[in-house]
């Protein structure tokens, strides 16, 4: 994924990069010409100041420098020189510009005829000289080029970062929009390109709600209409079991089917009941070893019709969940664990602190879950592979509702094998409530 | 000094900021391999400074042509691992190749790139910051041609990855082929120097149009390895390794679609 700061900011500044730098290469190769050009004209003004020299003057006197050199010509002989000139002649005695050789070094050589004073003078500069003189001069208007880049640089960083700060904002109530949260985005202080999006994601938001809304309503009506059927239905098979011997294989199967069927609504109603704003609505702290104790004192009638025995050991554990769908969350594994552990069987739940955590574990006896089935133990009307597994009463919605609820509470749920020599192990991680939340 | 400075660390800059834009571009759906390229930079550095350090005892190997050795060998390696590159990440194979090749290919590719070059930048400085008169001549040209070059291939890397998938792999492969060819040739003109392969007849003289010492001659010399003066044994190399990778990274596609043509028609 390809960031837009980093598009913009690293093309922006390549770009600023390029094109100064070009223009400082092209304004250094005209200005160096500029400069040849000048110096040129300098030499040209002292060959004109060296041929009005008197000629008596010692020779030796003339430049101590040893960046220009000269001869004095006349009447084909050197009448005066520097004491840096070469014997042979700097030049040759045709007016204009020329490079030459001597002394170790490469010479700019100009030679001079002064009407005047019937003369010639040959003049040499040294090339080096002249070019880092040059470059020296040149360089000073490229140095600052080079040390404003970091900082127009800095500058660009901080105008994208202003300028997709509009953007960091959306992205950031979005990001921190809590999925309960379906109130509309504000449009305040949008900048225009934004106000589509965000109308957009608004009326997104809208179509949610009022899905959400209808599905609700849909779940409360399906509520009332399923059960009053149901409810019906067995007050008639109570009659009809009035009416035939008790021992009637037909009335038999006809009481579990009416059974299975008001608990499988029952199961579908809590599936579909529990959402994100409805837990966060009666969220509070809540004693998880408690809670624990009260749905196995509730649950008791089923251990004690299978003769198992059940233990509740740990510790008093706080977590922030709601208690309705924490009971749910707690009677379908029990539930679970009662039905899948045979007669005389046994049933251990534990409760303890580890380190941020609380962990809640649901050991039995039963026949324990192959490692190849644990993931699809979730999933919805998923029932055991076994055919007496099939017998047993329940829809396969119990552990679908458990995940779907630890989903909701952010915890996790792990099935291992139990510490009994046979059975599983349903282990489950909740967030330790802090001090704040109760708050 | 200071349009010399340029040219020679632009060129250089130019040669591995072309290969890791490429690499950069072909590789970016690929998780963590940024990170991979960015260790094969650092290592790169290190191997700049450690050859550039070391050329004395360097020069001395192989009867005293060691320095071009050794960066012919790291030229050629960079050829064979960019044909490499072209082959495996060629989009209408299937995927022949693992996280794990890729992640071992960029860095070495990238190091043996910033390494070869490098050293030269680290030569040329060292060379030339012994005399205290050229210092800022040659630290502001060094920095004006950095600059360039990076800049090319931040603009390059943007470029490939803002091309439709077709034309993206099609230029990626033949900016690999210029690559691979560049560093073949200039890999066979040390040899020769070296006098590992013997002297070829001259392919042509372009120097009085284009001398390779000029700023373009330099910018071409490091993105299609102009030379005013190839062997032919250099045009030869040039073109096979530069078809090479265009076969390695082109032909299946062509198959690819014509079998999807075929399929579509059917």
């Amino acid at each position: 994924m390809r960031s837009i700061r980093t598009f913009l900011i690293l093309t922006v500044i390549a770009t600023l990069i390029l094109f100064n730098f070009i223009a400082a290469i092209q304004g250094y190769r005209s200005s160096m010409a500029e400069a040849e050009q000048l110096f040129d004209q300098q030499m040209f003004n002292t060959a004109m100041l060296i041929a009005n020299l008197p000629l008596e003057q010692n020779t030796t006197d003339f430049s101590h420098s040893g960046d220009i050199a000269f001869q004095i010509w006349k009447d084909g002989k050197i009448a005066a020189s520097s004491s840096n000139a070469p014997v042979s002649a700097i030049a040759e005695l045709t007016p204009g510009y020329g490079y030459i050789n001597f002394s170790g070094y490469r010479w700019r050589a100009l030679a001079y005829f002064d009407l005047r004073q019937n003369l010639w003078v040959t003049l040499a500069e040294r090339s080096d000289i002249r070019y880092l003189l040059a470059e020296n001069v040149i360089l000073e208007s490229v140095i600052p080029l080079l040390i404003g880049i970091p900082l127009v640089g800095l500058l660009i960083w901080l105008i994208v970062n202003q300028g997709l700060m509009p953007l960091t904002q959306l992205s950031k109530q979005l990001r921190e929009k809590k999925a309960e949260d379906l109130t509309p985005l504000s449009e305040m202080e949008l900048r225009p390109e934004l106000v589509q999006i965000t109308r957009s994601v608004n009326s997104l938001i809208e179509r949610l709600r009022s899905t959400l809304e209808r599905e609700k309503r849909f779940t409360a009506d399906a509520a009332h209409e399923m059960r009053t059927p149901i409810s019906a239905l067995k007050v008639q098979l109570h009659n009809i079991a009035e009416e035939v011997p008790a021992d009637s294989q037909s009335l038999i199967q006809l009481r579990a089917g009416v059974e299975r069927m008001q608990h499988l609504v029952e199961q579908l109603l809590v599936l579909y009941r529990s959402t994100p704003e409805q837990l966060a609505e009666n969220s509070r702290l809540l004693d998880l070893y408690t809670l624990a104790q009260d749905v196995m004192a509730e649950q008791y009638y089923l251990f004690e019709s299978k003769n198992q025995s059940i233990e509740l050991v740990g510790d008093h554990c706080t977590i922030n969940g709601n208690d309705i769908a924490l009971t749910t969350l707690l009677k379908n594994l029990l539930s679970n664990a009662s039905k899948y552990t045979p007669e005389s069987g046994q049933i251990k739940i534990s409760v303890k602190k580890q380190q941020q955590r609380v962990r809640l574990t649901v050991e039995d006896s039963g026949p324990g879950v192959p490692e190849a089935l644990r993931n699809r133990i979730f999933d919805r009307f998923y029932r055991g592979a076994h055919q007496s597994d099939r017998n047993i009463l329940g829809c396969g919605l119990g552990l679908t509702i458990v995940q779907h609820i630890l989903v909701l509470l952010g915890a996790t749920i792990t099935v291992s094998n139990s510490r009994f020599p046979t059975g599983s192990a349903f282990i489950i991680d909740f967030s330790e409530a802090k001090k704040a939340d109760a708050s | 000094m200071f349009l010399n400075s340029i040219t020679l660390v632009l060129q250089e800059i130019l040669e591995a900021a072309l290969l890791i834009s490429v690499l950069l571009a072909l590789t970016q759906s690929f998780p963590k391999m940024k990170r991979w390229i960015i260790l094969g930079i650092f290592l790169g550095v290190v191997g700049a400074y450690l050859f550039g350090a070391y050329i004395g005892s360097i020069s001395e190997w192989f009867d005293y042509v060691g320095q071009e050795i050794v960066s012919a060998s790291m030229q050629l390696s960079i050829s064979v691992l960019v044909a490499l590159i072209a082959f495996l990440l060629n989009p209408a194979r299937a995927r022949v190749y693992s996280t794990v090749m890729l992640s071992t290919i960029c860095p070495v590719l990238v190091m043996l790139s910033i390494t070869r070059e490098g050293a030269e930048i680290f030569l040329y400085l060292q060379g030339n910051m012994t005399n205290s008169v050229y210092t800022r001549s040659v630290l502001a040209g060094s920095a004006i041609g950095t600059g360039i070059g990076i800049s090319i291939g931040v603009v390059l890397f943007y470029l490939l990855t803002g091309l439709s998938s077709k034309s993206y792999w099609v230029v990626s492969t033949v900016v690999l082929a210029l690559i691979g060819g560049n560093m073949a040739a200039q890999a066979i003109l040390l040899l020769t120097q070296a006098d590992w392969i013997t002297y070829s007849a001259q392919l042509w003289d372009s120097s009085a149009v284009l001398t390779e010492q000029s700023l373009t001659g330099r910018l071409l010399y490091s993105l299609v390895g102009y030379e005013a003066t190839p062997s032919i044994v250099q045009g030869v190399g040039y073109l096979s390794v530069a078809l090479l990778i265009l076969i390695c990274g082109l032909t299946t596609k062509i198959k690819y679609i014509e079998k999807r043509r075929q399929r579509h028609a059917q």
